[in-house]
């Protein structure tokens, strides 16, 4: 059975925390909005991020294509669940 | 002017071929020659004090930016090519100390901007006077982080730049039928010795990229370009070996060539195992250019020297010494801090490079760093540059910015602060975003009321980098 979107949306949280530098917690990025830049997410972070992504869900994820939506939680679950399809959504 | 018309004799030669590709565009040898003549004649008309304007480039990989930086060289300009991800406030100190007369960007912008090419905006900075004046051989300007709390910027002659693409295409046995794959910024020291103007010479075709190089971006990439030559920095090739990519993948790379920063044994073992490619590593510094070459080294060897070059370990202790180098692609000197390099060149020419390691066999072996640059990914990042970022927050009290080994196992920027009442880390960081480009900003703080210091003041290192073994906040 495919993951459901709110599944999904723990993955990808889990994912966000692990691939990071340092030691940021689900409460840093909810007091942040989502926003990964505010819990300073490097680029290398983003690179093991998206790998962990395909990896994880098979979704593979152009950060150079909508660059600005997968720039927050919310942005990376929608193209997570668009990739995977409606089975997901 | 050496380089322009060593790029106008690869239009001649090569003319119907393809040269160039990347998000933007793709184009032949000769169409790239005539866009970046038309382009010099727009850029013959930038304002300057002296009879050699100062022209910045900051922005992402293109055929666009091949283009300007043609165009600056025709137009009889010296270009200054800085990382694309730099702040503001480092594109101001870098126009404080350079005196550019025009930056071409591809940032948004408001105010005084023009469209200058497709995807690029030029910003008039006018100098009244320079601060610095130029080498007189001088053709290209590039930056280091510097070791003096701002970037270095390194001048370098036509000669210079041309002796580095010749030897590195000559060591690497570059040729016509090479596909290259560059996934590293034009700015950035590995891709502007090993993929620019070399390619240009054997008539090989380049491709561009710009933006996160992840592996499944690349591997589309690959298959696309059918790249025959692959360039980036470790961090891909971890990418690589994490997402376990298959030798179909890689039908047509002949070679992957590493460097920036010291790529793990592992990641180059377990990348030719999957992928069924050699791993060419490669060493230069920034003000000596490429260096060491190899495809067919131990994981601990970064090859023999490239032609023209001589390596010496000197003051050797326990059978490692300080590496000196001397290359045919020498920087003349640092246009912004006057005497700095010279006082690093000894009188036989060779440089202090700050790296410590031996000869084995003939192939340079590096085993420390004697300098304190912090390696972020391949980018090197200053901790007085920081520092004096971060110390530039109002209410910050005191600031020790230092590297330390991030949950990855990768060097990451830190911080440890005193902060005045009623501030905090987060505050900090999204204050010095503006002034620094993202890799700098420390990813790792913790706040303490007092920095422990030695009798003589000095901060005790090994106890502030103890805060970051505990998770402590």
């Amino acid at each position: 059975m495919s993951a459901g979107p709110q599944q999904i949306r723990e993955g990808v949280i889990r994912l966000i925390i692990s691939s990071h530098e340092g030691d940021i917690s689900v409460s840093d990025i909810e007091a942040h909005g989502g926003v990964l830049e505010a819990v300073n997410y490097t680029s290398l972070s983003y690179i093991r991020l998206l790998d962990a992504i395909e990896n994880e869900f098979g979704a593979y994820l152009d950060a150079d294509e909508g660059a600005e939506a997968l720039g927050t939680v919310d942005g990376i679950v929608a193209a997570v669940l668009t990739e995977l399809g409606s089975d997901a959504a | 002017m050496i380089l322009a018309a060593a790029f106008a004799r690869c239009a001649d030669q090569y003319a119907d071929s393809p040269a160039l590709s990347g998000p933007d565009s793709s184009v032949d040898h000769r169409a790239l020659h005539q866009r970046s003549l038309r382009a010099a004649e727009w850029l013959s008309g930038t304002r300057s004090v002296d009879d050699r304007p100062r022209i910045g480039l900051a922005a992402r990989n293109s055929t666009t930016w091949v283009t300007a930086y043609l165009g600056i060289l025709h137009a009889g300009a010296v270009p200054f090519l800085v990382d694309a991800s730099a702040g503001d406030g480092e594109l101001d100190r870098i126009h404080e100390d350079c005196s550019l007369d025009l930056l071409l960007h591809d940032r948004d912008t408001a105010g005084d901007a023009v469209p200058a090419l497709p995807g690029l905006t030029a910003t008039h900075r006018r100098s009244a006077e320079r601060r610095h004046q130029l080498h007189p051989d001088t053709e290209v300007c590039r930056f280091t982080s510097g070791t003096t709390g701002r970037p270095n910027c390194l001048e370098f002659s036509g000669r210079s730049v041309r002796a580095a693409a010749e030897n590195w295409a000559a060591g690497t046995a570059m040729s016509a039928d090479d596909r290259i794959l560059c996934c590293a910024g034009l700015s950035n020291g590995l891709a502007f010795n090993t993929s620019l103007l070399s390619s240009f010479l054997v008539g090989a075709q380049l491709h561009l990229s710009h933006g996160l190089p992840t592996s499944g971006r690349i591997r589309r990439l690959v298959a696309e370009t059918q790249a025959t030559r692959l360039v980036a920095f470790p961090a891909l090739y971890d990418s690589f070996v994490r997402t376990g990519t298959g030798r179909a993948d890689f039908a047509s790379v002949r070679v992957a060539i590493s460097s920036g920063a010291p790529l793990r044994a592992d990641t180059k073992k377990r990348f030719t195992e999957l992928t069924g490619v050699p791993m060419g590593n490669y060493y230069g510094v920034a003000e000596a250019g490429p260096l060491t070459y190899s495809t067919a080294t131990s994981a601990r060897s970064l090859g023999r020297p490239l032609p023209g070059v001589d390596i010496q370990a000197r003051e050797v202790v326990d059978r490692d010494g300080a590496v000196h180098v001397r290359s045919a692609s020498m920087a003349t000197r640092y246009l912004n801090a006057p005497g700095l390099l010279e006082s690093r060149i000894d009188d036989g020419g060779h440089y202090s490079t700050g790296d410590r390691g031996h000869l084995e066999d003939g192939e340079l072996v590096l085993t420390g760093r004697s300098n304190r640059m912090i390696n972020v990914g391949g980018r090197k990042v200053d901790p007085a540059e920081v520092g004096n970022a971060v110390s530039a927050v109002p209410g910050v009290e005191q600031a020790v910015v230092l590297e330390v080994p991030d949950r990855h196992g990768e060097p990451a920027v830190a911080a440890v602060l005193v902060l005045r009442e009623g501030l905090d880390a987060g505050e900090v960081r999204l204050r010095i975003r503006d002034n620094l480009a993202a890799h700098k900003v420390p990813t790792l703080i913790r706040v303490v009321d007092a920095i422990p210091t030695t009798v003589i003041g000095k901060p005790v290192l090994h106890e502030l980098r103890s805060l970051f073994d505990t998770g402590t906040s």
